[in-house]
């Protein structure tokens, strides 16, 4: 009988730990650094980029309609917000084998059509994705760095506005507003939104 | 030469004979979705949420199609809704008409998804494939994941039933 408490508890911890695994980080988590392999070839970790006072992590990929709608975007945060101190950090976490587009290979080639500003990270083992709990591409995770503790903070999960079909007609930036309020020191307003996106492709 | 003009001249006129006419895809509101979904009847309402794009998705519509020609007869519906892009209408359309699939299909425009995808199911993450089922005026479940086989989509179908 008690073998099969303790077996029985075994198993809810087990499930409870699965559970844990699937919701990721939200607004007000604090992350844990990684290290991953950017399109140069040299590893990249968020505490490596110095002067940062944040990160606007973005999993996206080549392949995916509304990812491809958004580069544009994407390189327009950076190019704003790198020198307030939130550079992009992109991550591509789709398996090859399910995505052929979204090879290591194939990465570099879109970053250079594209003449991305920023670092372009393959998440290979599809580690980081799974910690952040990101599911779709894009997906931001907007995270704060404590620049006396160094604690990393998420403050803004979701997308970057709410029009992904055309940007000149979207109402609400919503990257855009949670960096404004974090310069000014304020809560962010809206601190997760959700949108459609192409699910990240798991490798089976 | 002659002969070569001619046949390009022909083939303008001439439509592929193996994609079958079907209803063109239309826009459709979260109004005009509600209003079709949350009918007050015996009818189940199998709602798919999908893309031309999703892989996913296009791989699992012919279970919708196989199952929507079983269910003849009886009060189950089954209705696309695509995310495709406005500009994609037209696509749309002859996209399901090469894959032969002649069910009800809406391309769904409602706005900042922010506000719909929570309006209609709070825990979905905004991945697609995802499936509604809707009778009596209720949502009756929900699945944001892809069907592996024509039997899986159709015990989800029947667990509710």
């Amino acid at each position: 009988m008690k073998k099969v408490l303790v077996t029985v508890i075994a198993l809810c911890a087990l499930v409870v730990n699965v559970f844990a695994q699937q919701e990721g980080y939200k607004p007000g988590a604090e992350i844990s650094d990684f290290k991953l392999r950017n399109i140069d070839g040299k590893n990249v970790s968020l505490s490596g980029m110095q002067d940062a006072k944040g990160y606007i992590i973005v999993f996206t990929c080549n392949h995916c309609p509304y990812a491809k709608a958004y580069e544009d975007r994407i390189i327009e945060l950076h190019k704003k917000y790198a020198p307030e101190g939130y550079p992009v950090v992109a991550i591509n976490s789709n398996d090859p084998k399910a995505e052929p587009q979204d090879s290591y290979a194939n990465m570099k080639v879109r970053a250079e059509q594209k003449k991305f500003p920023f670092v372009y990270l393959f998440d290979e083992n599809q580690e980081v994705a799974k910690k952040f709990g990101a599911v779709r591409t894009p997906h931001v995770f907007l995270v704060q760095k404590n620049l006396n503790t160094n604690k990393m903070i998420v403050r803004y999960v979701g997308a970057i506005d709410d029009n992904w079909e055309d940007a000149s007609a979207a109402k609400q930036q919503y990257v855009a507003a949670a960096i404004t309020s974090l310069n000014a020191g304020a809560e962010v307003a809206v601190q997760e939104t959700k949108a459609i996106g192409c699910t990240i492709k798991w490798k089976k | 030469m002659r002969t070569l003009f001619t046949l390009i001249l022909l083939s303008f006129f001439l439509t592929p004979s193996d994609a079958q006419k079907r209803e063109s895809v239309d826009i459709y509101s979260l109004e005009q979705y509600k209003q079709r979904v949350l009918q007050d009847n015996d009818t189940l309402y199998v709602v798919n949420f999908w893309a031309t794009w999703c892989t996913p998705c296009v791989k699992e519509l012919p279970y919708f199609m196989q199952l929507s020609k079983e269910y003849a007869g009886k009060p189950v519906k089954f209705i696309l809704m695509s995310l495709d892009a406005h500009d994609k209408l037209a696509q749309t359309t002859t996209f399901l008409e090469k894959k032969k699939i002649n069910i009800e299909a809406h391309l769904f425009s409602a706005g900042d998804p922010n506000v719909w995808i929570n309006q209609l199911e709070p825990s979905w993450e905004g991945s697609i494939p995802a499936t509604f089922l809707y009778q009596k005026g209720s949502k009756l479940s929900f699945r944001e994941s892809y069907f592996s086989s024509k039997k899986e989509l159709e015990s989800f179908i029947n667990n509710h039933k």
